[in-house]
């Protein structure tokens, strides 16, 4: 395969994205707008956003590359770096860290023999903190790809983990 | 506490999502009455309800909606504010994941009072299964003829659609959601112009919060006069109140305005587990200044907050007890705002992070004595000087904690460490 | 309209002014960063805040229209205060790298803090840390120093539109440039630079050259095409280190191209110059003083036939002055009938449609040909006919000012043997070229920073230019003093002492 035939490969994706597109589309006046539903359908369906993957993104929406990166590196959802299988993101805000937010931090680090921030060198899980989820009253908070766990203690924590492939 | 929940009724009930349930509690009869009422006398209504913007700024949203010119060369457009993201909040979340139908009946009711033939619901990207809930209730509602065109025969058409934001507190400011719902960066505008003149796709734009909306249909069943029994003068209607922190019970009440704050903590939610004794509460989300444990006999609601200087914002409480140290409680929420400060302007971009990096400074054992009036003079030179509100934002908490709570924050200066020990709760610099 | 009051002084202007624009109506100067008259407004930076009385906070003047009665403070305690927390602010993760930094004594910042800074920095934190990064081949971007002004994301997006270039990340760690690849499609990089307020984006080319404080400026026009943009030029002895945009108030326009910008790199290059008189005798050319080269014209031009035909070959490049002198040397000096010019486009050219990414650049790239057409020197596109003639042996002497007759068409080049058959070829110009090869007298002229003069522009706009540095160590004279000075020697009537006296204008009729 040459280089910009894997280019193409590794930028490509589902045509239930390309019917998503055309589907937003028709959602705003401005083609522009659908940009964040496109970034965020792309990610999850690729993991991740590689220049490649923002320039076919930007190509289909009639955009400049350099406006999705400013986009997609704006937002602390897009990943412009590889993410583990699972992407374990832990709320440390006041709610939650009042509530043990922390102590499951700690455990989840030395559960997984990681710093916040990085991957497993199996690539199945990244850790990350991350600011208010919106789960105060229902804290300590981890959000596993799209799924909240809410409540959490640290056997809860191990039993989820156990319930990941 | 109130004997009826109006905004509540369904919390926690997953068949309630079903359209045959709203429809069987009465509900998008409010809708059917709205269409048989001049767009006018809606506003009317809702202004006389004197509903205030329950995301946190207080605007009265009736007047909100009269801002919008009659004839503008653009569409008009609604935007439903759904990023909620002030720690503390988790209202809006439990209304659309519970009783969708509420939101969208509101808006069609805001929608048809503005003459806005489509709506987009800005919701935060993270809340993605309350995403498919709300585009299931809205496929419902357009089979059965409640959106869509021509709406139950009345001429009037209407699409609402959701779309999810990327992780963004600043998303929350409306022309910052104006701006990422139009697919940029998530940054304010400079106003004027207000985005009732020039909003999303340039066109004349209403942003309102999805608990403000969810009062529409109730304030056009049951009239304004019902809406303003409920609650202090001025500051009407039932109101979700979010409580987190040291609270037995934490969750989400649905109380009349105007609520007193000790009767909050202690009888709504049974009071600090293990008796442990009060410390302070932030009222109303994470931006507004934290009321030490004395003037917890404030009732809940925009004016009595504003009166004892703090605020009411989204009525989301933080519940603190004394095992909690304020400096790494302020560390937290002063990482927060360095970490959402959209970096357009100076004050902000530069003047938060900074005082975050000195509270962590604080927090490593290598304060110095002028730290703290240091952080105030930062507070100063960041307030009222920025575009958005977020700088303001990120100086309610520093300097209320500073002010209230110095002699703790000098003693932790002072002697390296703080006084309240490991009782609390860990703190590791991030970022 | 709307009166207002500032700083006690009132004025009235129009409704939708700001008060930034009220406020220099009355030349009352507010301090800024992001604010540019050419771009649209960021409001960004809130150095610009001011007191409006009734206001409950400061507002930005860049971007608070005036209200009718409105009364405004630009150096209250208040704003005083704001702007010192902005400065604060600004320089707390600035390297404070003024020594070593090329913007260092025109750089807003560094002005700005003598104003409003602080004698000692209240910041013990760990400073941002960015590493440079190359935008284009001719600019450099150094993030540490960027206040992030977004000037030049504005510029490139909403005057080039080159959309290379953005701003990436968020709060403190937000950055500008060309995220990865650092090419950016446009002609005009270098105005990026120029308007940057602080040291974040400099030129390569004048990196590390000359302190800022020891140029001395000459306002000109930049000559590299019709346009005639209007620039000033930085220079410090006899070297050109810069030149950069001087803003047009006719055409509210603030920018260069590139190729202008980078214009004076050819003219320091003293190999390159014409710094003497020079005569070719046995051959060679050899230095000469001027009435030297000046009794050799007379005395070639006695050996001449009294039939002898002889072409002036006036140029493009050269100002009203210059042209008109020339003609007026030829009718007095030189009995010939024709004056010509080398006109664009020569019948070669056949992509004669501008791009619309080239803006303001004219595909004509002489600075004055509209000039010379109208002070009535006939138009030869190419120097087609004129080469015709020397093919015809119809032409017995040259003489010619500021025009290379040798670069015809790409693919065929001029034969320089059809002009071994003259009697005399006198070559005045600036630069050694093809044509001194073939001079029978060379007289050198003064680049057009070293003079004074006037260019008229492609829509008929006559702009005056003015002298930079005097190279050393030549004897160079403008284009029209030559002339009047030879002129004067072989017995005309050139009275003029100062290029304002040279009366081009008798004889311009510009249609």
């Amino acid at each position: 395969m040459s280089e910009s035939e894997q280019k193409q490969n590794d930028a490509g994706w589902s045509a239930e994205i390309d019917e998503l597109i055309s589907r937003l589309l028709g959602h705003y006046p401005d083609k522009m707008a659908a940009l964040l539903p496109v970034l965020t359908a792309v990610q999850r369906e690729k993991n991740w956003l590689s220049l490649a993957t923002m320039d076919r993104i930007a190509e289909c929406l009639e955009l400049s590359p350099r406006h999705v990166y400013g986009v997609a590196t704006f937002y602390t959802m897009y990943n412009t770096e590889p993410v583990g299988k699972w992407h374990l993101q832990l709320c440390q805000n006041l709610s939650c860290s009042l509530v043990g937010g922390v102590q499951i931090l700690a455990h989840l680090e030395q559960k997984l023999g990681l710093r916040a921030g990085q991957t497993t060198a199996d690539k199945r899980f990244t850790l990350t903190t991350v600011e208010c989820l919106g789960s105060c009253g229902s804290g300590p908070v981890l959000q596993i790809n799209d799924v909240y766990h809410e409540n959490l203690t640290t056997e809860k924590v191990d039993e989820i983990l156990e319930g990941l492939d | 506490m109130a004997e009826e929940l109006i905004l509540l009724k369904n919390d926690g009930n997953p068949d309630a999502r079903a359209l045959s349930f709203y429809k069987a509690g009465g509900g998008y009869q409010a809708l059917e009455k709205a269409l048989g009422m001049q767009p006018a006398e809606i506003t009317e209504e809702v202004k006389k309800a004197g509903v205030r913007g329950r995301g946190g700024a207080g605007f009265p949203a009736g007047v909100k909606w009269t801002f919008v010119p009659k004839e503008a060369p653009k569409p008009k457009y609604l935007c439903c504010n759904a990023d909620e993201g002030e720690p503390g909040t988790f209202k809006d979340r439990a209304l659309m994941e519970w009783d969708p139908h509420m939101l969208l009946e509101g808006m069609a009711i805001a929608c048809f009072a503005i003459g806005i033939h489509t709506a987009y619901i800005y919701i935060r990207g993270e809340f993605h299964w309350i995403t498919l809930i709300l585009e299931q209730a809205i496929a419902e509602a357009r089979e059965a003829n409640l959106l869509g065109p021509d709406i139950l025969g009345k001429g009037f058409d209407l699409e609402i659609y959701v779309h999810e934001g990327a992780g963004a507190y600043i998303c929350g400011e409306e022309t910052a959601l104006i701006e990422s719902l139009e697919g940029k960066r998530g940054q304010p505008r400079l106003k004027p112009p207000f985005p009732a003149v020039v909003g999303v796709f340039g066109g004349p734009t209403v942003v309102n919060n999805v608990e403000t909306l969810c009062c529409v249909p109730h304030i056009i069943n049951r009239g304004a006069d019902w809406f303003t029994s409920i609650g202090p003068e001025r500051n009407a209607g039932p109101k979700i109140f979010p409580v987190s922190g040291h609270v037995r019970k934490p969750g989400n009440y649905e109380l009349p305005m105007g609520t007193p704050l000790r009767e909050i903590i202690y009888d709504v939610c049974g009071g600090i587990p293990g008796d442990r004794k009060l410390k302070a509460v932030i009222p109303g989300g994470s931006s507004t200044p934290v009321l030490s444990a004395d003037e917890v006999d404030v009732n809940m609601d925009f004016d009595s907050l504003a009166a004892i200087g703090s605020m009411f914002g989204a009525g989301s409480i933080i519940v603190m007890d004394e095992s909690t140290c304020m400096v790494r409680a302020l560390t937290v929420l002063t990482r927060f705002y360095a970490h959402e400060s959209c970096g357009q302007c100076t004050p902000c971009r530069e003047g938060v992070p900074w005082m975050y990096d000195i509270l962590k400074r604080i927090m490593r054992g290598a304060g110095k004595p002028e730290d703290a009036d240091l952080l105030l003079d930062i507070c100063s030179n960041i307030e009222g000087n920025t575009i958005c509100p977020l700088g303001d934002a990120a100086v309610g908490p520093v300097r209320s904690f500073i002010q209230k709570f110095r002699s703790e924050f000098d003693q932790y200066i002072e002697t390296g460490k703080s006084s309240v020990g490991d009782a609390g709760f860990d703190f590791r610099p991030a970022d | 309209m709307a009166t207002i009051t500032i700083d006690g002084q009132s004025v009235e202007v129009a409704d939708d002014a700001t008060i930034m624009k009220a406020a220099e109506t009355l030349g009352v100067y507010i301090p800024h960063f992001c604010y540019h008259p050419g771009l649209s407004i960021a409001g960004n930076c809130r150095m610009c805040l001011v007191e409006v009385q009734g206001a409950p906070k400061l507002l930005a003047s860049c971007c608070s229209p005036v209200r009718d009665g409105m009364v405004v403070l630009t150096n209250s305690e208040k704003v005083v205060k704001a702007r010192k927390g902005i400065m604060e602010f600004l320089l707390i993760n600035h390297p404070l790298d003024c020594p070593i930094c090329d913007q260092a004594g025109e750089c807003v910042l560094q002005d700005y803090s003598y104003d409003y800074g602080s004698g000692h920095s209240r910041y013990s934190e760990e400073r941002q840390r960015h590493t440079r990064e190359n935008i284009g081949s001719t600019m450099v971007r150094d993030m540490n120093r960027c206040i992030a002004c977004t000037r030049c994301v504005r510029f490139f997006h909403e005057v080039t539109g080159a959309d290379e270039y953005n701003i990436y990340e968020r709060g403190g760690h937000t950055e500008v440039g060309t995220y990865g690849e650092h090419e950016i499609g446009t002609k005009f990089i270098g105005n990026a630079a120029e308007i940057c307020p602080v040291g974040a984006l400099t030129l390569r080319d004048s990196r590390f050259k000359c302190r800022q404080w020891l140029f001395e400026q000459a306002d000109s026009v930049c000559p590299y095409c019709a346009n005639g943009c209007r620039i000033v030029i930085d220079y410090h002895k006899d070297v050109l280190h810069r030149f950069r945009s001087r803003p047009d108030p006719e055409t509210d326009r603030w920018w260069i191209c590139d190729e202008g910008r980078f214009g004076f790199h050819r003219l320091n290059d003293k190999q390159a110059r014409l710094h003497k008189p020079m005569i070719r005798r046995d051959g060679v050319l050899v230095e000469a003083g001027w009435d030297e080269a000046f009794a050799f014209i007379a005395d070639t031009l006695k050996t001449l036939d009294d039939e002898v035909r002889t072409v002036a070959v006036g140029s493009g490049h050269c100002s009203n002055e210059d042209n008109y002198a020339l003609k007026r040397f030829a009718n007095q000096c030189l009995k010939t009938g024709t004056v010509r010019f080398k006109s664009w486009p020569a019948p070669w050219v056949t992509d004669t449609v501008k791009d619309p990414a080239d803006l303001f650049i004219e595909l004509d790239k002489s600075a004055n040909a509209r000039g010379a057409g109208a002070l009535g020197l006939e138009a030869d596109p190419g120097l087609a006919t004129t080469w015709d003639e020397l093919a015809a042996g119809s032409v017995q002497a040259l003489f010619v000012m500021g025009a290379d007759l040798l670069r015809g068409a790409p693919n065929n080049p001029r034969d320089p043997k059809l002009l071994d058959a003259l009697g005399l070829i006198v070559v005045q110009d600036v630069f050694r070229g093809p044509m001194t090869e073939v001079a029978h007298v060379v007289l050198p002229a003064l680049a057009f920073t070293e003079r004074h003069g006037t260019y008229t522009n492609f829509n008929g706009t006559a702009q005056e230019f003015f002298a930079g540095p005097y190279p050393a160590e030549s004897v160079a004279l403008a284009d029209w003093e030559i002339l009047a000075r030879l002129g004067n020697y072989l017995g005309g009537d050139f009275p003029w002492t100062g290029f304002r006296e040279v009366p081009w204008r008798e004889e311009y009729k510009d249609v």
